[in-house]
């Protein structure tokens, strides 16, 4: 369970079912609706884009048309509707992206007159380029952008988790604690931690296990966002998961 | 922090790290953190004196366990709240007072809550563990018992009025809200939690937390603040809804669809679906699902009152929903302009919940007065019994507060009768009147009794020994009376309605209550019509200041026009004499003024003017079900055969025995091509006139219709010929058939020897004999006979050139003897006479004509463009007992072999 702290210090922000109010609201007239899927496109633009690359695409053409692609998911009702999956937000998008990929002409000559809202930073669209030559041509765009999405919104979960530390003056500590968060590692023991840390055995367990349970809140929250009931979040996990245990397979083989 | 960076594959758990994290993490190791730690407990997890023994239940808003409580020692169910849902310490108090409160509610229906507390900041609490399951996984099985579904919803109706006393609204009610114990007893659960969190979120929020809302009431979309306990009574009626029909009332993609919808379009009616539903439970659900919250019960506890009336085969208070709205909108305009020129809407929406709560604690307004005994020692006084008895229900019938089922219905009571209360739950009412009438020369004794049924016990019972001239007097008093006993509240006029005389000629009066008795029976044998007509006639003779008797006669005239008579000229004018007459005489007679719409409607076809009239018919009239039909034919005219439906239902009920009035309903159902409906409802009739030969006429049309040619057969075969609609019918039949031996024969010698027909019969038999001899192969009789035909209708067009039926006939006869122009001349005159634009009902008969005539003359493209249009469309046929064209009449009827060769009509008749 949270510990009451956690709950509280999670407040401010976080429209905890985004991708649920979209599914809720008859159509995006409705404000929170709009602002809603407006933040997730923002959010999750990075694998996207790199679907867009992976397709074949040169840096620019991706560039607008991941842009053009929020700009009309969002503006134009019947490209949602017409999404045969409008389950999680993941699929959704996945599903409206391959349908418009398969008019790729089309699809560019409406890019140039596309404008609007601003859904990709440029200056992240550098970093993003430095991360695709990175990544080996073994994975299947529909993989890339699976394994994509669950290291996005764990980086944001850690990020999230760490800012509550050092919010609270205790940076050191999760800087000494989070390598535990991937489960207990030969380096470093429990006993190194609590020697470095100076404290007892017993009070190091504990604080672990209260970052782990901190950071599992704020990854079910991340994913939460992205799924249309709390029910979802578990199997959205193991999906996500279960890409990276296929690909470690396959690779092994 | 990158320890595992640069290597393909993760060292704890073997998964892959091509798409590396930049912090330098596994991955897959981090998700599995994340799902080695839930949100909510697992099974077996210590939660203060509970152990949780396994997941029962988990939704938007929480989780629910079985669980093993330690002290006391029992089974209970444990639900937890998400800890999504809760923002703020602020949040957590909130829903523990939430819960506090609902905990407070001991109600033998209301699932208790043993206990509220919290874990690590997130709320649960504990209740009685239902090990019966929700409603929702068994609500299919109400589908079939009516009975028992109202019974079950009449208990939770009052779980909710207990809450709602305490000033707890539930907000969220579904049957997965709703729970059995191991003996079946229900229990509503889950109180207040929907109010928790509509306070933390908006509507959009709300509802993506709760999911959709099917059972939610339409102004919890517009504004929640507001919401009352008007919004329960709509769940209630969806719940309801779900369990006659199987689905809830309104559908959607999103939520916010569904919630729009619910706030703009009217349910199905539930009897569309499941013919089982009984007609006032249908209209309790409806009423619970009317959109403004005012238009519903007014409490809880006024749908629990209802629902145990239906269960114990008691009246209803709900009258058939929209019409009543419109009656209380009326009621609430007068009283407020009585009051105050300008009412603020605030109150005027108050007014109408008054007018509602003013209805609701009587307990008697049902109402039948049935047919009085003959004592008289010379039988040709029975016509004195029925008038009397007739003359009281009329009285009584104008008192708004009561509901009087209709003379037509209680007629069926008649002679020696069974169980009073048996004919009370028949009829759907709870007090009976009885008398008896005895007459020796001038001298008259009356005796009348009123019943309460569900204990037989006699609230009033007196006898009158008057003279005949004083008949008119004792019926006022008689009626004024039983009004008393049953506490019915009358206005001024009604007190004047009752009392007043309608003639003070005695012999004019016999003559009028003679009139009344075959008026009274079944309408569509042309034989009481005629008898009726004449005793009016006499009546108004007698006294011409008679205005009650004109108006009857301008009924008969009007409706004898349009449905049983020779629709001649001079029968028109005489409807429209009386009906002009009687309004002068007495300009606030509802009677007048529904003899006067009945006119418009069915002599001139003029819809905006019979509206206006039966629209203040009904506001004098509200007991009387002829104004019901008048309104249900006049909505159908326009296209609106949903609120046809509601009409002829609104009608139905007031007159439930009617065979008439089902018998048109039927006929409505078959313009709409639900036959199987309509085919029910003639079995009803039949039920009353066993074998009666009109509806087995229909119901033989609808078989053709269906290309069921052996039983169309099998129903017309035994029917006499004396009956013209019987003679028809059976040439149509050979028709289709194409053996033509099987009628011509009998037809020729009908024509032959029966020297009363009139014009009009011998026109349309010399059109049936055409078409035979023309599928026997001789085609030159064929023309003789069509010609003939023709030279008895052309005169009776020059008399009425606007009767759309005469240019039907017309047309179709030019059509088969080739006179191409005057065919399509006659047909386009129709469709300009009624266009579908103006009548829904008998534009596309026009367009029906215009197809068969293209048909006929070699027009293909037009003949088929026109049939492809109609195929679906709701509407009177021109022929037999007028079914829409139907696929299977495609392919049977000869009149349109020139089109069998076009490959585009084998496509339409083979394509469906």
């Amino acid at each position: 369970m949270l510990s009451p702290s956690a709950s509280r210090n999670n407040g401010a922000h976080f429209a905890e079912t985004a991708w649920s109010v979209v599914l809720a609201a008859g159509s995006l007239s409705e404000s929170s609706a709009t602002e809603a899927l407006t933040e997730l496109c923002q959010m999750y633009w990075p694998p996207i884009y790199a679907y867009v690359r992976q397709r074949g695409f040169n840096r620019h053409d991706a560039q607008d048309l991941t842009q053009i692609f929020f700009q009309r998911i969002v503006q134009d009702e019947t490209l949602r509707r017409a999404s045969p999956a409008r389950g999680r937000f993941r699929s959704f998008l996945l599903g409206a992206l391959t349908r418009c990929l398969a008019d790729e002409q089309a699809y560019l000559r409406a890019v140039k007159r596309g404008g609007g809202a601003q859904f990709i930073s440029m200056d992240e669209v550098a970093s993003e380029e430095t991360h695709h030559r990175q990544v080996t041509m073994n994975l299947t765009p529909a993989d890339s952008l699976d394994a994509r999405w669950a290291v996005l919104l764990l980086e944001r979960a850690l990020g999230k988790v760490r800012a509550e530390f050092s919010a609270n003056g205790k940076e050191e500590t999760f800087e000494a604690l989070s390598p535990f968060l991937a489960g207990e590692k030969r380096e470093i023991s429990y006993q190194d931690a609590a020697q470095r840390m100076g404290l007892a055995m017993s009070a190091v367990k504990t604080h672990i296990h209260r970052l782990r349970r901190q950071f599992a809140s704020a990854v079910r929250q991340e994913v939460m966002q992205t799924v249309s009931a709390p029910h979802e979040v578990d199997d959205e996990l193991r999906q996500l998961r279960g890409v990276f245990v296929r690909l470690g397979q396959q690779h092994a083989l | 922090m990158d320890l595992l960076a640069r290597k393909t594959f993760c060292e704890t758990c073997g998964s892959s790290l091509e798409v590396d994290m930049p912090s330098g993490f596994c991955p897959a190791c981090l998700l599995a953190t994340a799902l080695d730690s839930p949100d909510v407990p697992s099974s077996g997890s210590r939660i203060e004196d509970y152990e949780l023994l396994n997941e029962i239940a988990r939704g938007g808003m929480g989780i629910v366990y079985r669980a093993r409580q330690r002290t006391p020692s029992r089974t209970v169910a444990l639900k937890m709240i998400l800890p999504v849902h809760l923002r703020s310490s602020g949040a957590v108090n909130r829903f523990r007072t939430e819960a506090e409160a609902a905990a407070s509610l001991d109600h033998e229906c209301i699932l208790p809550i043993y206990s509220v507390g919290e874990q690590d900041g997130t709320p649960f609490y504990s209740m009685k563990f239902a090990e019966g399951g929700p409603l929702s996984a068994r609500i299919e099985n109400y589908r079939t018992k009516p009975h028992e579904t109202a019974a079950l919803m009449a208990k939770l109706a009052r779980a909710i009025a207990f809450a709602h006393e305490r000033g707890i609204l539930h907000r969220d009610l579904k049957p997965g809200n709703i729970l059995f114990d191991g003996a079946g007893k229900p229990y509503v659960s889950d109180f207040g939690l929907a109010k928790w969190l509509q306070c933390e979120c908006d509507l959009t929020q709300t509802l993506a937390i709760l999911g959709t809302p099917f059972y939610m009431a339409p102004e919890q979309a517009t504004n929640s603040r507001t919401v009352g306990s008007g919004a329960d009574v709509y769940s209630l009626g969806a719940i309801l809804y779900q369990m006659l029909t199987g689905h809830p009332p309104v559908s959607g993609e999103t939520p916010m669809e569904v919630l729009r919808r619910a706030a703009e379009q009217a349910p199905r009616r539930p009897r569309l679906t499941n013919h089982h539903v009984p007609r006032d439970l249908e209209t309790i659900c409806l009423k619970c699902l009317e959109k403004e919250p005012v238009s519903r019960y007014s409490s809880a506890v006024a749908l629990a009152e209802d629902l145990e009336r239906f269960c114990a085969g008691r009246t209803i208070q709900a009258r058939p929903a929209g019409l009543t709205t419109r009656m209380w909108h009326w009621t609430r305009r007068n009283r407020a302009i009585a009051g105050l020129a300008t009412a603020l809407v605030a109150l005027v929406v108050s007014l109408s919940a008054l007018v509602w709560s003013e209805h609701v604690p009587r307990p008697s307004n049902g109402l039948a007065v049935l047919p009085f005994e003959n004592l008289s020692a010379d039988p040709e006084n029975a016509y004195f019994a029925d008038g009397i008895q007739q003359e009281i229900l009329t009285r009584l019938s104008k008192i708004g507060d009561l509901k009087v089922i209709s003379r037509t219905s209680a007629e069926n009571y008649k002679g020696p009768r069974g169980n009073l209360r048996e004919i009370a739950k028949q009829l759907g009412v709870e007090y009976v009147v009885e008398g008896s009438v005895q007459k020796n020369g001038d001298a008259m004794r009356i005796s009348a009794q009123l019943t309460k049924t569900a204990d037989n016990s006699h609230l009033w019972a007196d006898s009158f020994d008057r003279t005949v001239t004083d008949i008119l007097s004792v019926e006022s008093e008689i009626a004024k009376t039983i009004a008393e006993q049953l506490q019915a509240k009358l206005t001024r006029r009604e007190k004047q309605v009752i009392a007043a005389r309608p003639t003070d000629n005695p012999e004019a009066y016999e003559a009028y209550l003679r009139g009344l008795v075959y008026a009274g029976r079944t309408g569509h044998i042309s034989e009481n019509v005629s008898k009726a007509r004449n005793y009016f006639k006499q009546a108004v003779g007698l006294d011409p200041k008679f205005a009650l008797a004109w108006a009857q006669l301008a009924r008969i005239d009007s409706v004898g026009y349009g449905e049983t008579l020779p629709p001649t000229a001079a029968s028109r004018d005489e409807a429209r004499r009386a009906a002009e007459t009687t309004l002068a005489l007495q300009p606030d007679l509802g009677e007048a003024f529904l003899a006067t719409g009945q006119y418009y409607y069915y002599c001139l076809s003029d819809s905006d003017a019979a509206e206006h009239y039966v629209g203040r018919a009904r506001q004098l009239l509200p007991n009387d079900s002829q104004v019901r039909r008048l309104l249900a034919l006049l909505a159908r005219q326009r296209g609106d055969w949903q609120r046809s439906e509601a009409y002829f239902d609104e009608a139905i009920r007031l007159d439930p025995r009617n065979p008439e009035l089902l018998f048109a309903h039927a006929g409505s159902l078959m313009f709409q091509r639900r036959f199987d409906e309509a085919r029910r409802e003639l079995e009803q009739v039949l039920n009353i006139i066993p074998d009666d030969t009109m509806t087995l006429v229909q119901e033989a049309a609808i078989s053709q219709a269906q290309g069921d040619l052996k039983r169309s057969a099998a129903l017309l075969d035994p029917l006499p010929l004396a009956n013209n609609h019987v003679l028809y019918a059976k040439c149509y039949q050979s028709l289709l058939e194409r053996s033509p031996a099987r009628i011509m024969p009998q037809l020729q010698e009908i024509l032959s020897t029966n020297s009363s027909m009139d014009r009009s019969d011998r026109g349309e038999s010399r059109f049936w004999l055409g078409w035979l001899e023309e599928i026997k192969g001789d085609h030159a009789a064929a023309l003789e006979n069509w010609r003939q035909a023709r030279d008895e209708l052309e005169p009776l067009l020059k008399e009425q050139p606007e009767y759309h039926f005469l240019i039907s006939d017309l047309a179709l006869l030019n059509g088969a003897l080739g006179d191409k122009t005057a065919a399509f001349d006659l047909a386009e005159r129709g469709t300009t006479i009624v266009p579908v634009e103006k009548n829904a009902l008998f534009g596309p008969m026009m367009i029906e004509v215009l197809a068969r005539v293209a048909a006929l003359t070699g027009e293909r493209d037009r003949a088929i463009d026109s049939l492809r249009a109609l195929l679906n469309k709701s509407y009177a046929g021109p022929l037999a007992a007028n079914p829409p064209i139907t696929l299977a009449l495609l392919r049977l009827d000869p009149m349109f072999d020139s089109l069998r060769t076009d490959p585009r009509f084998q496509r339409m008749i083979d394509s469906h």
